[in-house]
């Protein structure tokens, strides 16, 4: 509307005390209900943060921030790039064996997800099952335990894991 | 050179760039809109000029990334016998018409705003489909300085790549920009481009409403749940319905007010959102045939399909640079598409449609009431001035779902509650715009704003 209204008038008073109750209704009112879904997206996407906000701001190093948004899908594969050997070709469970070890999906067994975390290395998918025998290096993973597993290791039978692999697919 | 001089810069090469192209054209863009517009022009153009850099196979370098930058910004200002009468125009004195609800509208926008720049700086990239595609490709491009770069060569992750890091480039490009600038996770430019989006929707509005009415249409689009986080989260998707809708609002500009400069820069924005997402060539190019009539109506058929033809010629170049030329011509390794094409079956387009409708429309979680404010508009404005309007906004958004569920049925990747979900943040704005074109809020408008003025009629 092209009509220009004078700034201050007592109309121009009432319709911006409109708006602040309107913008108030929207992001406040029924945020823990499912009435208003304004309130309940606005509080979880800007609210919690601007509450935290100083607390988030004292986290300066890039890994905290890293692992306060991907926990252990940024902690893993941080776990597990130091410890392969350079002539380790490393075979990436399936998702659904991860999972049952953590509370988010495991998007680190994706090779494109692992690369991004920590780097190229030589990963192999378990679904890639043409290359999946190139493999000599695997992850054993156990309630708030992981470790990397190679063929002639005592601990572990590695036909047994590929089998458990297989069965949590 | 720190990152924020880097920032700064960039954004006023790209912003003269952005300018530059508006001032060649010559639509009738306020100059309020013409700032955002020009932004986000500007972001195009970078990015394009950017990657032919790579395809001359100049090495991606900071320096690179300022000096495309500097081609972008002088480019369009090389013609500036023309373009000149238009910066004379813009630094005119400004002349303010904010009302007290303006003020707190905008300053409510402006916390959003400073929330999403927080976050978008604060937090590492997060989406998936992000950090498996458009990042990792960005980000392995600035650690090589080539676009061909490991994520496809590399002999191991190559033959595990899936679509995502062959997604339209855009805002892959604009990611290798800001890392090149030296932010540590990219996606500063997300937020950019939300606020740009959302300025020009505003001035949309305003222009069609009174300023309460088009403020709480506005707040809704906003807050609009789905959207919101998308304003500092990296995806294709949010910068695609940024480059989609002004595409849209000129082209009706163009066909309201006949100005042959603003379907030249729709056009612009037309071949972004090919630059954006892939499918973006089906969804404008479904929309621009359905506005065929239109165009032939206000214009004739020769000069509509005349117009179409060049939108499309354009639109064409634009996705083939990128899907045709770069993939056959630079990349070892290729996406699996044909894999992916299952053929039309009209079972399958029913189950889409379904799905698209209860699982993803109507669900107001994610768009919270404006699908409902839509259906109850056009229906009470039916029954009162009995026909559909505003025509162009319908079109587009018929257009759009059809090409939701064409996309959803020929695509076995396109999953209706992921990929077309956040599809419909093109659908949404436009919702909003047509409801402000309904003859029932124009009456409202101008009820109010006889009250406001203290007028009786």
């Amino acid at each position: 509307m092209t009509d220009r209204l004078p700034l201050m008038s007592r109309q121009g008073a009432i319709l911006a005390i409109i708006m602040v109750g309107v913008i108030y209704a929207l992001i406040s009112i029924g945020a823990d209900s499912e009435v208003n879904p304004y309130a309940a997206s606005y509080q979880s996407r800007i609210g919690l943060y601007a509450e935290k906000r100083d607390s988030l701001n004292k986290r300066r190093q890039m890994s905290e921030r890293m692992f306060a948004r991907h926990v252990a899908n940024f902690e893993i594969p941080q776990y597990i790039a130091p410890r392969l050997r350079s002539t380790d070709t490393l075979l990436l469970p399936p998702m659904s064996y991860g999972n049952r070890y953590m509370r988010d999906n495991a998007y680190w067994t994706d090779p494109r997800f692992f690369t991004w975390m920590v780097g190229f290395h030589n990963v192999i998918p378990w679904n890639d099952a043409a290359r999946r025998s190139q493999a000599n290096a695997y992850i054993v993973l156990e309630p708030n335990m992981i470790w990397i597993a190679r063929r002639g290791s005592r601990n572990i039978n590695i036909d047994s894991l590929l089998t458990e692999y297989g069965r949590a697919q | 050179m720190t990152t924020t001089l880097s920032l700064v810069l960039t954004l006023v090469l790209q912003l003269a760039s952005g300018l530059g192209v508006i001032a060649l054209l010559r639509p009738r863009v306020t100059r309020s809109a013409a700032i955002p517009t020009a932004v986000l022009v500007g972001m195009f153009m970078h990015t394009v000029v950017l990657f032919l850099f790579a395809l001359a196979s100049v090495e991606i370098t900071r320096s690179v990334g300022m000096i495309t930058a500097v081609i972008a910004g002088a480019l369009p200002n090389l013609f500036w016998p023309r373009v000149v009468q238009s910066y004379k125009q813009w630094l005119r004195t400004p002349t303010w018409s904010l009302s007290l609800a303006d003020i707190v509208t905008l300053g409510f926008a402006a916390y959003l705003a400073y929330a999403a720049f927080w976050a978008a700086w604060y937090w590492p990239v997060t989406p998936f489909d992000a950090v498996v595609g458009i990042d990792l490709v960005a980000k392995t491009a600035v650690e090589d300085h080539t676009l061909v770069n490991r994520v496809f060569t590399d002999p191991f992750l190559s033959q595990h790549l899936s679509n995502q890091p062959f997604y339209a480039p855009f805002a892959m490009l604009l990611q290798v920009i800001y890392r090149l600038m030296g932010y540590a996770h990219g996606q500063l430019w997300v937020p950019i481009v939300a606020v740009c989006f959302m300025w020009i929707t505003w001035v949309e509005l305003r222009r069609m409403l009174h300023h309460v009415l088009a403020n709480v249409l506005w707040l809704l689009l906003l807050l609009t749940p789905e959207m919101l986080g998308y304003t500092y989260l990296v995806q294709t998707d949010y910068l695609n319905a940024a480059m989609f809708v002004p595409g849209v609002l000129l082209l009706w500009r163009a066909l309201r007010d006949d100005d042959r400069g603003s379907l030249w820069l729709s056009t612009v924005f037309f071949a972004a959102v090919c630059w954006s997402r892939t499918d973006g060539i089906i969804l404008v190019g479904l929309g621009l045939c359905a506005s065929l009539p239109l165009i032939a109506r206000a214009t004739s058929w020769k000069r509509a399909l005349t117009t179409v033809g060049i939108q499309s010629a354009v639109m064409v170049g634009v996705f083939a640079l990128w899907h045709v030329l770069f993939f056959n011509a630079y990349l070892p390794v290729r996406p699996s598409t044909s894999d992916q094409l299952l053929g039309f079956d009209i079972a399958r387009a029913g189950t889409v449609a379904a799905s698209l409708f209860t699982n993803v429309i109507a669900d107001v979680d994610y768009w919270g009431w404006i699908f409902i404010i839509f259906a109850v508009v056009m229906v009470a404005n039916l029954l009162r001035a009995r026909k559909l309007e505003p025509v162009l906004p319908l079109v587009w958004i018929g257009a759009l779902l059809v090409g939701f569920i064409l996309i959803g049925t020929i695509f076995s990747a396109a999953i209706v509650e992921q990929t077309l979900r956040r599809g419909i943040f093109k659908l949404v704005p436009l919702i909003v715009v047509a409801v402000a074109g309904t003859q029932l809020l124009q009456t409202a408008s101008r009820y109010l704003t006889n009250w406001e003025a203290g007028r009786t009629s």
